[in-house]
């Protein structure tokens, strides 16, 4: 039953308590809660048939009913209250949802794609964490030089960029590309074990004492989805993963001097000054549909 | 409370009193709404009407010095998992180098212990709060000062306190016994 009196707070939210009214209420229902429990817990199987016991022996008790009448709530939902039909599906299948855009959740597959080609190029090694960076960078960096899918409104000057590749903006940060936003998602992706991180403090010429391998969930993705993930089907996707493999090809196995040397032969990154942006990323939304909405620059570093 | 005086409690164990733990990572200068953390605590412990004397809150304020070290000292980690309720600083899943290392171990307290992210920053707590949503899945990011003092009173009022919560305390130290027996098999 481990914290399953959250619910009772979602109840008081649900119904439009607030302030001192829903405290009220979660101490008055809370006593009442755990009355029930000692008196007629036994009567229920708690995993399955929680609910239900809310509604029948807490929610619509007489002490509940006194004290959320006269409140402001609307007839329909004190109703549900009084009468033990509180529906709790209505309101918390959203409380914890993950909820990823399409967007979001491309940039993910992407990080992994990225890791398990470059692993396959490297004997399995894992990847240093400036190298997630500076290729992941480059891959939007080739992009925006680039614009065999951009034929009618490349109003921005980012080539392909503008419809394909990451959504992270890379600011010069220690005189190289950095994104916060990939460092969030790469985050996001470790606590889903979809990849693993471990300290490296012997990485040489590296700014970021980290290494980066494909998780427990991540080998389980990768081999369920193994034929979708090897060729995409969008033009979209298949002109940003061509790039990314090519980006791949010139440099997983190379020393990450060879990157260095690379990035400082950029203009853009030798120009703009520390702390600035070097790169913005993908501005332009993928839809459900396959179609495309314009979002401005994305100025989320 | 030290690794040391951690231990499970039994299966048919009457549990009268429980010291809960709660351990808060945040810098040393931040506030928890403009309050102190430790007051925080101490003022929602104090509202818990049914035998408030059951349930001790003992903080353990370096939590964010003993998160950073966990990364790579075993002690640490292990220090950090006899907490049951873990209260994090927004700033701390920001911008820093050992989000990784929070959020993994985050990850691995048992379902009835219990996390939460306060976010008090001057504007767009909303949206702050959005961003850090799923790095750490199973934690609760409150935005508003009301609604986090209710998590954190809430999970000592029930989960912490052996009148309501004596099974999930239970569970939680045995499962918590479990992850320091995998951390330091010794």
């Amino acid at each position: 039953m481990s914290n399953d009196w959250i619910v009772l707070e979602e109840v008081g939210k649900w119904a439009g308590l607030e302030g001192e009214a829903l405290d009220s209420y979660l101490r008055l229902a809370s006593q009442v809660h755990n009355r029930a429990v000692e008196q007629s817990g036994e009567k229920y199987e708690m995993d399955t048939e929680y609910f239900q016991f809310l509604n029948q022996e807490v929610l619509s008790t007489p002490e509940i009913e006194e004290l959320i009448t006269n409140q402001g709530l609307s007839p329909e939902k004190l109703s549900a209250i009084r009468t033990g039909n509180v529906d709790f599906g209505e309101f918390l299948s959203e409380t914890h949802l993950v909820d990823y855009t399409l967007d979001e959740i491309v940039d993910f597959v992407m990080i992994l794609k990225l890791i398990d080609g470059y692993r396959s190029r490297v004997e399995d090694a894992p990847m240093p964490l400036d190298k997630l960076y500076y290729l992941s960078f480059t891959v939007n960096y080739r992009l925006s030089k680039s614009d065999d899918i951009v034929r009618f409104e490349d109003s921005l000057g980012i080539g392909n960029l503008q419809r394909t590749g990451y959504r992270y903006s890379f600011i010069k940060q220690g005189g190289y590309p950095f994104s916060e936003s990939l460092e969030r998602d790469k985050n996001r992706l470790i606590a889903w074990n979809l990849l693993n991180e471990r300290t490296a403090p012997n990485l040489r010429n590296c700014e970021y004492p980290f290494e980066l391998s494909i998780g427990e969930r991540g080998e389980f993705f990768l081999t369920r989805y193994q034929k979708k993930m090897k060729q995409f089907d969008s033009l979209l996707l298949k002109t940003w993963e061509n790039e990314q493999r090519r980006v791949l090809n010139d440099f997983a196995a190379e020393p990450i001097e060879s990157l260095h040397s690379f990035l400082q032969s950029i203009d853009l990154v030798q120009q703009v000054q520390e702390g600035n942006v070097v790169l913005h990323g993908r501005p332009m939304n993928f839809t459900e549909n396959n179609e495309q909405s314009t979002k401005g620059v994305n100025a989320h570093v | 409370m030290s690794v040391a005086n951690f231990r499970p409690y039994d299966d048919g164990e009457d549990i009268q009193y429980h010291d809960e733990n709660v351990v808060i990572i945040c810098d040393a200068k931040a506030t928890c709404f403009g309050t102190d953390p430790l007051d925080l605590i101490k003022e929602e412990k104090k509202r818990i009407k049914e035998c408030p004397d059951s349930v001790d809150a003992t903080p353990e304020p370096e939590g964010l010095k003993i998160a950073r070290n966990a990364d790579t000292d075993y002690q640490s980690q292990m220090q950090l998992h006899v907490n049951s309720l873990w209260l994090i600083h927004y700033s701390c899943l920001l911008d820093s180098d050992y989000v990784g290392t929070i959020s993994n171990n985050a990850n691995l307290v048992p379902d009835t212990g219990q996390v939460v992210v306060w976010v008090d920053c001057k504007n767009d707590r909303r949206e702050v709060a959005e961003d850090l949503t799923g790095i750490i899945p199973r934690a609760y990011i409150e935005h508003s000062e009301a609604d986090f003092r209710r998590k954190v009173w809430g999970y000592l009022s029930h989960t912490a306190n052996p009148e309501n919560g004596q099974e999930d305390l239970k569970e939680w130290s045995q499962e918590v016994h479990r992850t320091l027996e995998c951390i330091d098999p010794q």
